[in-house]
């Protein structure tokens, strides 16, 4: 009963260089659609995606493309009285759009313009006696909110105003049988909240917790032989595992456990040669998400002409060492 | 946005889908101002539902309508009658199911189903089980199911032995399931706990659980899932809390204790020493980075006025170190009664051991006390150390076995062995058996494993450095493990294609260490050797120096021979006070005369060897 290995084949068409000012005319298009079927539909994303837009274009050295007091505008917008930030205009606040908000906020040094102490506050709300973060106050729990509570809180300079030591105790008690973290105590290990649980054990200096080696081993396992990365075994390689796994095993000093050559081909492949942008997978439809994560794959993956990127924040490296964030490696 | 297609399409095509989703913009835009509207006005009724259930059936990612309805069902059941709100909750469940099957993988609808349970007057948990049941036969690794089925166990107090069952029938029905192993790693230490064992599950239940995933893999040798779930069988779990090593030397004046696990001394945990069994007072403790970070290793320096002049200054606010003085001044005018009555050694700037004295770690958490280790420190004594487990025996890198276990897994070696010949190119099968002959017996299998690794390499090249690394760590314990490393002062690795050093953690007094002609490329936790004098890492492929810092006895270090390309890849260097010879010549950075000049001027005290003569 034997399954054959879940993985694609690169077409032999596929684009093998980097198409970097094509990706900044994509999302520059993306972001002038706002009447766009796509564009609405996906207006529950759209402090993530600009997010996402954004830092793709600040990587590729053209963040001056986008109208930048728009942006801001928007975004002030978006703050909520109870502090926190929704994804648009009109719709409920969630942790998961007040990092995005916090990180656009941060790439145009625009942090002070908003409440900070409004936004430190709510997030403070959110920590629960476990350690761990609901999202809003609706109550769902998820390692994805302790990452973006604590990575919110060191944008601010402010970590020290949650409970960190029971923040890190939540995270350490979603480790699993393979080293690897889930959503919650008892989930399956998932290398998006890998990420998140290494990179918010990383923003608080606890990386200890972690046993690099055995994880190091789960994450350079999601290479599959057509050099991309899957999120869990026997599942499907994807561009944006080229960040969550990436990002990982950067941060726990294992990223050449993994052919650095044939994901760098994959991810090549996954670019559109008519729009611009990435895919998950070569021929699929592209989109903002899976465009950044693939700048920021091949950024790690020591890509020049992409500009460094922090593998914690996903954010350029140029504008975190001007802040006093401490990250810790292994 | 995963998984769909680019399909070029004919102008017709366009068009007609234009049309399609002008329409249902259309539907949505008017859909979303109505129920923003209704919102706006307090309106939190039947039409809210209604509204917003159009919207979430094709996007059930907007979260946002979820939490209208949530607001509507909370302000709804302050007036319908029981049975009324018991229905219209059913009813959001038949609705739910709707928008799951459309998407199964929305966070948002799984949540919602775990608000309406928990709000519903009559919840039927065996009904959302059955669910879960379905939905996992769909797919056996959706894991926003698999969290609600814990959901669904948690709350209807279902017995982990009926869900131990479960994963067995799916296991049995595909061994391909990941998610059910990971579900069994879970519920074995629940079911048959066992607190002497590394995994904390009884031995017995662990030689079951070995037997169903050989099964596992002899059926499909080639799948992630079973390989993983049998490494883990094989592990030793958590190394328990001790104290490696305890360290005093009175020439420097300083305490250092290291530690089988990483801690973080100041704030539940506590390292009193005492002295003739009288708590040593002021006593500081930092980690080599000197900070106050989790670390397995914790110096206490006694001379606090050199230990305020050293470069902590930076690192610690001059608040601290005010606080600190403060202390120090009361210290210095209350313990003068309080030595003389110890018969200390008395000196205007320095706290001295006693001229003979009993000394005494212990590493408390309140009032618990973790772990212990004490020395007599004689008159003669410059330094000693003395500890609880550091006599380095093979116990630190392999575990007591009983002979069951043993047993059990040489049984497992000769079936992987038996795989192995059948499927010659099959890395797992070769994996294994190192991980076995690791666990059996580490120095007689020693070359055979290191046979196997090549072959690794061989097979899985896309994974050689993690087997190179792998190769090197093994190397290092099968040296250690036959080193006394207490009283070793000089260790030699030299040449031995080491990719990656470990276990610096056990090297707290080793003073010379020699690991030139490998392949090293980084030295992290190099900064744990605190009695290393002279370090030896020629010809290797440094990139930086990062963990040589603080290293306070460092005098000679050679790194000729790597990658090292500027002056900047040098800085940790300017923290070892100590350092008085380097050798960098053969590194990109060796024949630039700019960076020689930085260089020069980075470390006016030491001799540098830029060519090599």
């Amino acid at each position: 009963m034997g399954t054959s290995v879940k993985d694609i084949v690169i077409p032999s068409n596929a684009p093998k260089s980097l198409l970097l000012l094509k990706h900044a005319d994509y999302i520059v298009s993306y972001g002038e659609k706002k009447d766009d079927y796509e564009y609405v539909m996906t207006e529950y994303l759209r402090m993530n995606g600009m997010y996402w837009g954004l830092t793709s274009l600040a990587l590729v050295g053209h963040l001056d493309k986008m109208n930048r007091s728009e942006v801001i505008e928007f975004v002030l917008k978006c703050q909520q009285d109870c502090g926190g930030f929704s994804c648009s205009i009109g719709h409920d606040p969630h942790l998961l759009s007040t990092l995005s908000a916090i990180q656009i906020l941060t790439l145009y040094d625009a942090v002070e313009s908003v409440n900070t102490d409004a936004v430190v506050r709510w997030i403070k709300s959110l920590q629960q006696t476990d350690g761990s973060f609901y999202g809003d106050k609706w109550g769902e729990v998820d390692t994805r909110f302790s990452f973006c509570a604590v990575a919110c809180l060191a944008l601010l300079g402010r970590l020290d105003e949650i409970n960190v030591d029971k923040a890190v105790e939540f995270v350490v008690s979603c480790m699993n049988f393979d080293g690897a973290f889930g959503c919650r105590p008892g989930s399956e290990s998932h290398s998006g909240q890998v990420y998140c649980c290494v990179g918010m054990l990383s923003l608080a200096g606890r990386l200890h917790h972690v046993n690099a080696d055995q994880l190091g081993w789960w994450l350079c396992e999601r290479q599959l032989p057509s050099g991309g990365l899957n999120g869990r075994p026997e599942k499907l390689p994807d561009v944006c595992y080229s960040w969550w796994v990436l990002a990982s095993l950067k941060i726990i000093g294992r990223l050449h456990w993994i052919d650095k050559n044939k994901l760098v081909e994959f991810i090549l492949a996954c670019q559109d040669e008519e729009t611009g942008g990435f895919a998950d997978r070569p021929g699929d439809m592209v989109d903002p998400f899976h465009t950044l994560f693939g700048l920021a794959g091949l950024s790690l993956l020591g890509d020049t002409t992409v500009k460094a990127v922090n593998p914690v924040l996903c954010m350029p490296e140029e504008l975190l060492k001007k802040s006093k964030i401490q990250f810790q490696y292994l | 946005m995963h998984g769909r297609l680019k399909v070029k399409s004919t102008e017709e095509q366009i068009e007609a889908k234009k049309k399609e989703r002008e329409k249902k913009l259309l539907l949505y835009n008017g859909a979303m101002s109505k129920i923003f509207l209704k919102k706006q006005n307090g309106e939190l009724d039947q039409e809210m539902l209604l509204l917003s259930g159009e919207v979430l059936v094709v996007n059930p990612d907007v979260y946002t309508l979820w939490n209208f309805r949530k607001e509507t069902f909370l302000e709804l059941s302050t007036c319908l009658p029981g049975e009324q709100l018991q229905r219209l909750y059913q009813s959001e469940l038949y609705f739910l199911e709707a928008c799951l099957k459309k998407n199964p993988k929305s966070y948002g609808s799984w949540h919602h189903r775990c608000f309406v349970m928990d709000h519903m007057p009559d919840p039927d948990w065996k009904r959302e089980l059955e669910l879960c049941n379905q939905f996992l036969q769909l797919d056996e690794r959706n894991f926003h199911c698999w969290d609600y089925r814990r959901f669904v166990v948690h709350s209807a107090k279902i017995p982990p032995e009926e869900e131990f069952e479960f994963s067995l029938r799916l296991i049995n029905n595909n061994f391909s399931n990941y998610s059910s192993w990971h579900y069994r790693s879970k519920l074995l230490p629940i079911l048959f706990p066992d607190a002497t064992q590394p995994m904390g599950v009884s031995e017995d239940a662990l030689l079951k659980e070995y037997e169903l995933v050989q099964n596992g893999f002899f059926t499909d040798p080639d799948d992630q899932s079973n390989w993983f779930y049998h490494r883990w069988l094989m592990g030793r779990g958590n190394q328990t809390l001790n104290i490696n090593c305890f360290y005093v030397s009175r020439e420097d004046n300083c305490v250092l204790v290291s530690f089988t696990k990483h801690i973080q001394i100041g704030k539940k945990t506590d390292l009193i020493l005492e002295c003739n069994e009288q708590t040593m007072p002021g006593t500081v403790w930092l980690n080599p980075n000197k900070t106050s970070q989790s670390s397995c290793l914790w110096i206490s320096f006694y001379n606090v006025f050199v230990w305020c002049n050293a470069q902590i200054v930076r690192q610690i606010s001059i608040r601290i170190i005010k606080i600190i003085i403060i202390i120090i001044i009361i210290m210095f005018i209350c313990s003068k009664r309080f030595c003389n009555d110890l018969n200390w050694q008395y000196r205007a700037d320095n706290l001295t051991f006693p001229k003979d004295c009993d000394l005494k770690v212990t590493l408390v958490q309140g009032s618990l006390e973790l772990c212990s280790s004490s020395l007599h420190l004689g008159e003669n004594d410059s330094s000693l150390s003395g500890s609880s487990v550091i006599s380095m025996d093979k116990s630190i890198f392999s575990q007591e076995m009983s002979p069951l276990k043993k047993d059990t897994l040489l049984q497992a070696m000769e079936s992987v062995l038996q795989l192995m010949e059948m499927e010659s190119d099959n890395k797992w099968t070769v994996l294994t058996v190192v991980l076995l002959m690791k666990a059996l017996d580490p120095d007689s299998y020693f070359d055979q494993i290191m046979c196997y690794l090549d072959k690794l390499e061989d097979l899985d090249g896309k994974r050689i450095h993690y087997y190179k690394d792998l190769r090197s760590k093994f190397i290092i314990e099968n040296i250690f493990a036959g080193t006394e490393l207490t009283n070793a002062s000089a260790i030699t690795l030299s040449g031995r294609s080491l990719t990656k050093m470990y276990h610096t953690e056990l090297l707290p007094l080793v003073t010379s260490l020699d690991l030139c002609d490998n392949l090293l490329r980084d030295v992290h936790e190099f900064n744990l050797l605190q009695n290393v004098k002279v370090l030896n890492l020629a010809n290797n492929k440094l990139e930086n120096c990062e963990g040589l810092q603080h290293l306070p006895k460092l005098e000679r270090l050679l790194l000729n021979g790597n990658n090292l390309t500027k002056s900047s890849d040098l800085l940790q260097l300017t923290t070892c006070a100590k350092l008085n010879f380097l050798d960098i010549s053969n590194n990109p950075l060796s024949c630039q005369e700019e960076e020689i000049q930085t260089i020069t001027a980075l470390l006016p005290n030491v001799s540098i060897c830029f060519k090599q003569q």
